[in-house]
């Protein structure tokens, strides 16, 4: 990762800002410039909801060197509360929970970092309800 | 201390990693056998620090609070994920709230309260509306040291604001005792902190909570009976109860708060995280006598009295001992690995 496009890029990364379409409505994240669906160039910054359902997953064992200790990496297909769909980072897994429908909520995490010295890039990641998990 | 505005709590909450290790694995590495004086430790993930900890209750306590503006962030830890960059700046970001104040404060496990005081203090006298104290820390002891059993992770936050009718309790009162006492430190550029033994508890631990909390005692001209619940900062499951009884206050009043026994010491959040335990249990008129401690060392009490609203802002929010019950066991091995005790 680039320290400068994080920075750029920040608050998609940890406030979900995608976008949406002021001419049709459309909701985009990651955020686009112009509305796939209608053309239109009218678009305005747009916080994506929080919640979502994990519709399904896959398990790196053996992800890109930055990752590090964080290996294995489960990578999540979330479709959000607004229809819009993300993949994802999951956090705090237990793979038995990771079930089709399981509904999901946005945290924040370290995604990674440049060495000792260097930045930490927090993003979202997303979390099985503990409500759930419990059930 | 006393402030212009009346000072109040409008939210709170607390949060405590999903993973625990066992006092008894932790023993098993080092000793062959035996356990620590808590059963088990909550253990941050290998994504979580103080800043992803401090987002969580943040917005946790600001959803209780019905989202006021914040005008200022202040991060009581020890654990800092930058030595130099204020975790305050980073969660002005993440929360949306760039016309704040944000700095980072240490006093060890009370540097939470801390934040608690100086957010007081800004609301008293007007400088702002709102703010964030937070507690929050990802605490380690040094392999093999017996702190290692204890040192925990976990965060707290309150937003405090004016006592104008809307905070679900009103912090009446405060005050703090401090004093050159080498029980424990860290210096810098070092990973693990040092302790002298003997220190921790009799001139530490013990003569500081009682020398804050009598003083409060005697300001208030309250006794220990006008109080329904007690807080005692908890290095171990054992001390809170001990201090408690030797100023007179009973098991029943500690008890809501204490979680040490199944989380160990979460540090700058210790004491905020008892708070929120016990106001997940309180009842409008209660009154709550909190003191904590951070090595150094020092004391902040205060008096708090819960209001009417909690009834409506604790609606749908889950108790965090409920929640405490929903967790994953690692053994030495993943905990040396997440928590950066193998060293490339
Ligand atoms: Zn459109």
């Amino acid at each position: 990762m680039i320290p400068i496009s994080y920075w750029r890029n920040r608050r998609s990364y940890t406030a979900l800002m995608g976008s949406r379409c002021r001419a049709c409505g459309a909701e985009y994240f990651p955020p686009v410039r112009v509305c796939r669906k209608c053309k239109s160039r009218d678009i305005e910054p747009r916080e994506m909801p929080r919640k979502g359902t994990l519709i399904t997953y896959t398990k790196l064992t053996e992800p890109a060197e930055e990752f590090g200790k964080q290996t294995p990496v489960y990578l999540g297909l979330i479709e959000l509360s607004n229809g819009v769909k993300l993949v994802s980072t999951l956090a705090d897994v237990s793979e038995s929970e990771l079930n089709e429908g399981a509904p999901v909520s946005m945290v924040i995490r370290r995604w990674t970092e440049e060495g000792p010295t260097g930045i930490i890039y927090y993003g979202y990641k997303f979390k099985v309800d503990a409500a759930y998990s419990m059930s | 201390m006393k402030s212009i505005n009346p000072i109040g709590i409008h939210g709170y909450a607390a949060y405590v990693p999903s993973f625990r290790i066992r006092t008894s694995e932790i023993a098993r590495v080092w000793k062959g056998g035996g356990a620590g004086p808590n059963e088990s430790k909550a253990v941050a993930c290998f994504d979580e620090d103080v800043v992803t900890m401090s987002v969580e209750v943040a917005r946790e306590a600001l959803g209780m609070a019905g989202g006021p503006p914040i005008g200022a962030i202040y991060v009581g830890t020890e654990s800092k994920p930058y030595a130099v960059k204020s975790t305050g700046s980073i969660l002005s970001d993440m929360l949306g709230f760039n016309r704040s104040l944000g700095a980072d404060l240490e006093f060890a496990c009370k540097a939470g309260t801390e934040a608690m005081q100086v957010v007081s203090g800004l609301v008293g006298s007007g400088m702002i509306d709102y703010g964030l104290a937070i507690g929050a820390d990802t605490a380690q002891g040094a392999p093999g040291d017996e702190l290692e059993h204890t040192a925990a992770s976990g965060a707290a936050a309150l937003v405090i604001g004016r006592a104008d009718g809307n905070d679900i309790a009103e912090i009446k009162y405060s005050t703090s005792y401090i004093s050159d006492t080498p029980d424990f430190w860290r210096r810098q550029t070092q990973h693990f902190p040092s302790h002298l033994g003997r220190f921790t508890g009799e001139p530490a631990y013990f003569d500081h909570t009682i020398q804050s909390s009598k003083r409060a005692l005697s300001d208030t001209g309250t006794t220990p009976k006008d109080y329904r619940f007690a807080i005692f900062h908890q290095p171990n499951p054992r001390f809170p109860f001990d201090v408690g009884k030797r100023l007179g206050f009973s098991q029943e009043q500690i008890m809501p708060g204490a979680v040490n026994n199944l989380i160990g010491n979460t540090y700058a959040a210790g004491a905020m995280m008892a708070l929120s335990c016990t106001l997940d249990e309180a009842n409008p008129g209660d009154r709550i006598f909190m003191t904590s401690f951070g090595s150094g060392a020092g004391s902040d009490t205060f008096v708090i009295e819960v209001k009417d609203r909690i009834l409506k802002r604790r609606l749908g929010s889950v108790r965090l001992k409920e929640r405490m019950k929903k967790f994953m066991l690692i053994d030495y091995g993943i905990y040396a690995k997440w928590r950066g005790k193998i060293r490339e």
